[in-house]
């Protein structure tokens, strides 16, 4: 099923021993963005829904966690920690942080000119975009983190909230999003995501 | 036309008829439900079709999400994140603050607060000297400032005078030690 092909492999060994070398927490560092970054940033996409910020805030992940083994820190959960800390950090922003422009998401698509065919990366921008005004942040949030392979426990460790919740959050943001491409076939039958 | 809920509850007994709340049907397609009320979903899935096609349509849509989530995938930002990730490091390591711990090498060695736990006996009897030494050794004491520590602490036994005579003899013995075994 579905779930065995989106399991993301994380290369991290929970936290190198004390008194590593300096090198040694780079390198584990660099090993952790290699493998984490591109799954945090689609995750901090949903929760900004600003290009910019998200990947602002990816690096600054990534330096808190380079930062905290320097100090000796060690992180028990592997990823977990990573989208607490994204999600602290981006709230804690949002609190300060008065966004004057909305990023139209067609931006994210001037910056992913890698892929192989424009028409349907246009298309798949459109979508999303639409996709991002129909659903809440907290539904797009729970939406990316379970495709990512979280389970409940931890989307709701994650989010603050009781497990339980989670699939109500889920179960409301599928609706919605199954409206959505209901109307989209209805209205141009743009329906073919290869 | 007959009402497809209608026949559900005529034909399967109490617990199977219902149909499951969606967020249940989400949760039992992402395997979280307990037991006993996965069995109950479970068997009210062999018998509606209409809850089974709903719940093929769960994974049907999350694998939509996925794919739309995919087109923000930019390895050419994360190539330039990664490169702008290495350049801090640097600049982190000069910003970094001095660690409060002193360095390993720097702590008081056992043959050290030995040799001062015997000049400290002399004067505030073994109990005393090794209660001294045991809470100059928790606060992170170095051999250049464990003569204050000592003077501090013993001013409330023998006196602030006394224990800055202590404490100078301790300087001295510190200072003849760490010479000797090379400690900086």
């Amino acid at each position: 099923m579905w779930k065995s092909s989106i399991e993301t492999t994380v290369a991290f060994d929970g936290g190198a021993e004390q008194g590593s070398s300096l090198e040694q927490i780079q390198a584990e560092v660099t090993e952790s963005y290699k493998s984490l970054a591109q799954c945090l940033l689609r995750y901090l996409l949903c929760l900004t829904r600003d290009f910019d910020r998200a990947q602002e805030a990816v690096q600054e992940v990534f330096l808190r966690y380079y930062e905290y083994r320097l100090k000796g820190g060690e992180v028990p959960d592997g990823r977990g920690w990573f989208y607490r800390v994204a999600r602290n950090y981006v709230v804690d922003q949002t609190r300060t942080y008065r966004s004057d422009r909305h990023v139209s998401l067609n931006e994210v698509l001037l910056k992913a000119d890698d892929h192989d065919c424009p028409h349907e990366a246009l298309a798949r921008t459109e979508t999303l975009d639409l996709l991002f005004q129909v659903l809440s942040a907290r539904e797009l949030e729970c939406l990316e983190l379970r495709v990512e392979g979280f389970k409940y426990k931890e989307i709701a460790e994650i989010l603050g909230i009781e497990p339980g919740t989670v699939g109500a959050i889920l179960a409301q943001g599928l609706k919605k999003m199954r409206a959505l491409r209901v109307k989209i076939v209805e209205e141009s039958g743009r329906c073919k995501i290869p | 036309m007959q009402n497809p809920l209608r026949r559900i509850t005529l034909l399967f007994p109490e617990g199977v008829r219902r149909h499951p709340a969606s967020a249940t049907l989400v949760a039992y397609v992402h395997g979280e439900l307990p037991p006993s009320v996965r069995a109950q979903v479970s068997r009210h899935l062999q018998h509606c079709k209409c809850c089974e096609k709903e719940a093929l349509a769960i994974d049907d849509d999350l694998l939509y999400f996925k794919r739309l989530m995919a087109v923000v995938e930019t390895s050419a930002a994360m190539e330039d994140g990664l490169s702008r990730l290495e350049q801090c490091f640097e600049s982190r390591i000069a910003e970094a603050p001095v660690p409060i711990l002193p360095k390993p090498e720097t702590r008081l060695t056992s043959a050290l607060l030995k040799s001062i736990q015997n000049e400290l006996m002399t004067y505030v009897g073994s109990r005393a000297a090794e209660r001294i030494l045991a809470r100059a050794d928790r606060s992170f004491c170095t051999p250049q400032n464990l003569s204050k520590q000592i003077e501090l602490t013993m001013g409330g036994f023998i006196g602030s005078r006394a224990a800055a005579a202590v404490a100078r003899r301790v300087d001295a013995l510190c200072g003849a030690m760490v010479s000797h075994q090379g400690i900086p």
